[in-house]
């Protein structure tokens, strides 16, 4: 707008004219803030680089840099003809940072991609997030390799993934017990994943290399490591068939008999090796409860850790010991009158019948208690016992599992009193495991050697392979001893055993046991028994040993009709998958 | 030819001398020099720095692939797996269980027995198969009047 006429108008300021004279004092004021200013910045500055300097550092050099362990590939534990039991699998672990998800845009963005690529619901995501505070949250665990790779190739803020070891299955829970399972970190803690955890984990590698912001390696920087090396595979004794045959027939007999446990052990007599070990009750391994303690109990593999009274299958052992002793032959005859009394205390038979006049072959035939007891007298409380040492009980197989029980037999021990000497004759008032009584009737089958028994046949690592060869521990018995007994258990699974224990085509030997459970010593009632059958074939060559426990059978207590089936099924399967061939005298009768 | 410069006559200016040219030569090779240094340690570092990237893209390939070949042993362990097999052949090739065997007895083993044929004979030797017959002998069972059954 023009100014009006008349009016004063200032000459306007041209550009590079000298400026209004400043007051002294604002000047003064500025400077001082200056001068505060730069003292303060130089004060922060010194604090920092100086007297902070060690820890600021660090930190720049843990931002910076990054190392990683680098986890081999766990091995993987085989059957005996090479097939996969537990192989290992590399995942991904998902977690979320709930510090770097402030941002409503930066959470959205990660639930969402976490959702996609883990499958799980954005709700529960979002759930999981709230309930952790101010930690990293594990969100989605066992993610395939392949996903959970995109995932860590392009990052997103807030979103963590580790790798992690997970187990899995081919054959499903198949000899759980034995293999046993692994932690959420990937280290063995039961079976055979724990007690081979060295061969089996390998050795950790390592990686230091410089960082970008996303924790990516910077191409150009330093990078240094050591690679790992991977786990070697364990190569078992087991044979999946076999196992399997044997898992299926235990289910089938504890279904049947409504009973509580079970347990089956096969085995070669001739090396030692386990060819199948099996356990009820048993667990999904792909799900073990590593949070319930009473869980752990289902975990025990009870084949190698619990003990029992054998019962009858114990007076082989007996005869054993006489025969190797000379003490009897298997003609050597007693003559069984009536109940036995021993220091004032009544030994009868199972069912109270007395035959007079007997033989050895007739004692275990009939399972006569009376006449256990009558050889037991006969060799003494010393050579009796000296026996069962031979045999070994009372001592761990090293079988070279953990929690191997070493049984218990009395002798010389303060609660031993001389009755023991007649309970013990039958299999009561001692204790064994399975795996004690099926080595030692494995001895019996193999002509008196008592052998080591294994699980583990072979170690194949990256530095090449580690073979267990079978051990002999001791003679046991004398060959010529031992060839009597296996006619003597011959004769007494075709007369004594019941019909459930002949093969059609073959010769078998074994001996049937029911033991009664002393009161308290397991959980089970006082009238509990433990039906058990132990037996080897074939007769003439022995291949396998096969000791078959059931526990507390509701319906029949009895060994020959609860355990034989079971046995008699398995051995009959065997001799088909292992090609034996019947005898000879079944080929000619067939043929005509 | 005269050239005029503001009016006045160049045809008197002096040459640049020699020595002047060669700095100026000099000094354009040094440049040229320096450029082609320079170039070439960026040219390196850049294929250094792309080596780089195709290292941890090489690696991050083979850590797939190794993710890859474990979960494509674990898939062919359980598609071996006896379970799997009994299903199969039970519900889709409608097999049954066995109920009775023939035994056929032979007096050879195969060259090459299989694992199991090898447990079955155990530590036996094989035992030796049965001699070749001639061409007559041959003829002669056929046509022989009487023979044993």
């Amino acid at each position: 707008m023009a100014a009006p006429r008349g009016s004063v108008v200032p000459p306007a300021r041209l550009a590079g004219s000298p400026a209004e004279p400043i007051s002294s004092m604002r000047l003064g004021l500025f400077l001082l803030a200056l001068a505060v200013c730069g003292l303060a910045l130089v004060t922060r500055v010194g604090y920092l680089q100086i007297l902070e300097h060690e820890k600021f550092a660090e930190e720049a050099e843990s931002a910076h840099w990054s190392r990683q362990v680098l986890r081999p590939p766990r091995g993987t534990i085989r059957d005996s003809e090479g097939n996969p039991l537990a192989v290992a699998l590399t995942t991904w672990e998902i977690s979320l940072d709930p510090r770097q998800l402030k941002s409503s845009v930066a959470r959205e963005r990660a639930l969402r991609t976490v959702s996609e690529a883990a499958g799980v619901p954005l709700q529960e995501l979002e759930g999981k997030l709230e309930g952790a505070g101010d930690r990293p949250v594990a969100v989605a665990r066992d993610i395939e390799y392949a996903r959970g790779r995109r995932l860590v190739e392009k990052p997103v803020w807030g979103i963590l993934a580790q790798e992690r070891i997970r187990r899995a299955y081919p054959e499903g829970s198949l000899a759980a017990h034995l293999l046993g399972f692994v932690g959420r970190d990937g280290e063995g803690l039961a079976g055979i994943e724990a007690d081979f955890e060295r061969e089996l984990a390998g050795v950790p590698g390592s990686l230091v290399f410089e960082q970008d912001v996303m924790g990516n390696p910077i191409p150009l920087g330093y990078r240094s490591g050591t690679a790992p090396r991977p786990g070697g595979d364990v190569v078992l004794t087991i044979d999946r068939f076999i196992q399997r045959v044997v898992e299926r027939e235990l289910d089938a007999a504890i279904k049947s008999h409504k009973a509580e446990a079970g347990d089956v052990i096969v085995m070669d007599p001739n090396t030692g090796a386990v060819l199948a070990m099996a356990s009820r009750p048993s667990f999904d391994l792909r799900q073990p409860a590593l949070d319930d303690p009473k869980a752990m109990e289902r975990y025990r593999n009870r084949a190698v850790t619990d003990v029992y009274e054998p019962g009858s299958t114990f007076k082989v052992i007996t005869m054993a010991g006489a025969l190797h002793e000379g003490a009897v032959t298997p003609e050597t005859t007693h003559v069984d009158a009536g109940p036995v009394i021993k220091y004032g205390r009544a030994i009868d038979n199972w069912d109270s019948r007395h035959h007079g006049t007997e033989t050895m072959t007739q004692v275990l035939v009939r399972s006569n208690n009376v006449g256990a007891v009558w050889v037991a007298d006969r060799q003494g409380p010393e050579r009796f016992y000296r026996n069962l040492e031979r045999f070994g009980f009372g001592q761990q197989t090293n079988v070279g599992l953990s929690g191997e029980a070493p049984g218990s037999v009395r002798y010389k021990q303060p609660d031993w009193t001389p009755i023991d000497l007649s309970t013990n004759a039958f299999g009561q008032g001692l204790s064994v495991t399975p795996l004690q009584l099926a080595t030692a009737v494995s001895a019996i089958a193999n002509g008196g050697t008592l052998m080591r028994p294994f699980v583990v046949q072979r170690i194949e690592g990256p530095e090449g392979a580690r073979s267990f060869e079978p051990v002999p521990v001791r003679r046991a018995m004398s060959e010529d001893a031992a060839a009597k007994l296996r006619a003597m258990m011959a004769a007494t699974a075709e007369l004594g055993s019941g019909p459930a224990a002949k093969i059609a085509g073959f010769r078998v030997g074994g001996k049937t046991g029911t033991a009664t459970v002393s009161p308290g010593a397991t959980p089970y009632p006082s009238d509990a028994t433990i039906a058990s059958y132990v037996t080897f074939f074939p007769y003439e060559q022995p291949r396998a040993v096969v000791l078959v426990k059931v526990d507390y059978p509701k319906d029949i207590p009895w060994g020959s009709t609860v355990a034989v089936p079971v046995a008699a099924n398995i051995a009959r399967e065997m001799l088909i998958y292992w090609r034996i061939p019947p005898t000879e005298s079944f080929l000619v009768a067939q043929v005509r | 030819m005269q050239s005029t410069i503001f009016g006045e006559n160049t045809s008197n200016v002096a040459p640049a001398p020699r020595s002047e040219n060669r700095l100026w030569s000099a000094l354009g090779v040094l440049l040229a020099v320096a450029v082609l240094g320079a170039g070439l340690v960026l040219a390196s570092t850049s294929f250094v720095a792309s080596t780089g990237y195709n290292l941890d893209r090489l690696q991050a390939r083979k850590a797939y692939l190794e993710g890859q070949t474990q979960e494509l042993e674990a898939e062919v362990a359980s598609l071996r797996s006896l379970e799997r097999i009994e299903r199969e052949a039970r519900s889709r090739l409608k097999m049954v269980n066995a109920t009775s065997y023939v035994y056929v007895t032979v007096d050879a083993v195969p060259e090459h027995p299989t694992v199991l044929l090898k447990r079955a004979l155990n530590t036996r030797q094989p035992a030796p198969a049965t001699p070749e017959r001639h061409w007559w002998e041959v003829l002669s069972l056929v046509f022989a009047p009487f023979r044993k059954s």
